[in-house]
C-alpha cells in the first residue's frame, strides 16, 4: 500500500470522526446553535468523504512515477 | 427519527474509523475495502441524512424557537392569563400542540410551506448570530386566514358562529382571506409584546407542565 494512500485514509478517517463527534454533540441540546454545530460537523464529513472518494476513484488509479513499488519479503 | 438510531450509527462509524486510523492497510484488503466504504461513505452519509431530518424536526419545537433571546417575550405571551390573547388561549387550552406552538401557526399551509419556513429560519439564524436584531419583529407578509382555517375551517363553531354569519358574504370573505381574522377588529389581541413586557411573572398562567418548566 502506498504511503500517500495510507496518509489520505488517515486524514479522511480523522475528518469524518471529527464530523461524527460534532454531529453527535449537536443532538445533545435543542436550539439554533445545535443546528450550526451540526452544519460544521457536516462540513468535516463532506471533506472527509470527498477525500476518501477521491483516493478511491481518482488517485487510486494513478501510479506515481517517483515512488518505487513495495517489495514483499516473500 | 430516533436519536438512539442516529447515535448507534455514529458510534459504529467512529469505532470503525478509529480502527482504520490505526490500521489504514485494512482498507486495501478484500473485506476491509467493504468495511472502509461503509464506514467512510455509506454510514456517514446515512448519519448526515438522519441528522438533518432530526434537526429539521427539532426546529419545529417551541423550545427551539424560544431559545433565541428576542423570542423570550413571545414565549411569555403564551402564558398570559387572559383569554382575549389569541395565542395564549390556543396554547393554554391545547388547541394547538404545545410542543409545536410557534410552528403550528407560523408555517404556511401551502405545498412548500414547510420548506419556506425553514429558509426563513436560516435567515433568522444569520440575524441572530451575525446580523442586527430589529427592535420590533414583524411578519414577512400579512397573516393569512389560511393558517387559522387549517384547523378552524369547516368546524361547526366556526361555520355556525353568528358573527361569522353577520352578512351573506362574511364567511366567504374570511375563507378567501379578504376579511382578516386578526386585523378586522375581531381577534386582534395577538402577542401584544409591549403589554406582555409590562406584566410580572406572577400575572402569568402557572398551569401545565410546559408553563412550569418556564
Amino acid at each position: 500500500m502506498q504511503k500517500r494512500t495510507k496518509q489520505r485514509i488517515r486524514i479522511a478517517a480523522f475528518l469524518i470522526t471529527v464530523g461524527m463527534v460534532l454531529e453527535f454533540a449537536s443532538l445533545m441540546w435543542i436550539g439554533p446553535s445545535a443546528f450550526l454545530v451540526f452544519i460544521g460537523g457536516g462540513a468535516f464529513i463532506c471533506v472527509g468523504v470527498g477525500l476518501y472518494l477521491f483516493m478511491l476513484f481518482i488517485a487510486g488509479r494513478k501510479q506515481p512515477h517517483n515512488e518505487a513499488p513495495e517489495i514483499s519479503a516473500s | 427519527m430516533s436519536m438512539f438510531l442516529i447515535s448507534g450509527v455514529i458510534a459504529i462509524v467512529i469505532a470503525t474509523l478509529l480502527l482504520l486510523e490505526f490500521k489504514p492497510a485494512l482498507a486495501q484488503e478484500q473485506g476491509g475495502k467493504i468495511l472502509a466504504f461503509a464506514a467512510m461513505f455509506l454510514l456517514p452519509t446515512a448519519a448526515m441524512v438522519m441528522g438533518s431530518a432530526e434537526h429539521l424536526e427539532r426546529s419545529k419545537q417551541t423550545e427551539f424557537c424560544l431559545s433565541c433571546h428576542p423570542m423570550h417575550d413571545y414565549g411569555r405571551s403564551l402564558l398570559v392569563d387572559d383569554k382575549e390573547f389569541v395565542p395564549a388561549n390556543h396554547f393554554q387550552n391545547k388547541r394547538i400542540s404545545r410542543d409545536q406552538a410557534c410552528f403550528t401557526c407560523h408555517t404556511d399551509y401551502t405545498m412548500y410551506g414547510d420548506f419556506s419556513a425553514k429558509i426563513r429560519g436560516v435567515k433568522h439564524l444569520y440575524v441572530q448570530y451575525l446580523g442586527t436584531i430589529p427592535d420590533t419583529l414583524k411578519l414577512y407578509t400579512p397573516y393569512n386566514n389560511r393558517e387559522c382555517l387549517q384547523c378552524h375551517g369547516d368546524a361547526r363553531t366556526f361555520e355556525g358562529n353568528r358573527h361569522h354569519k353577520e352578512t351573506d358574504t362574511t364567511l366567504a370573505a374570511m375563507k378567501d382571506n379578504r376579511l382578516s381574522c386578526l386585523t378586522s377588529g375581531c381577534h386582534d389581541v395577538i402577542h401584544n409584546i409591549r403589554e406582555v413586557r409590562q406584566m410580572k411573572d406572577d400575572e402569568l398562567w402557572k398551569g401545565g407542565v410546559y408553563a412550569k418548566a418556564h
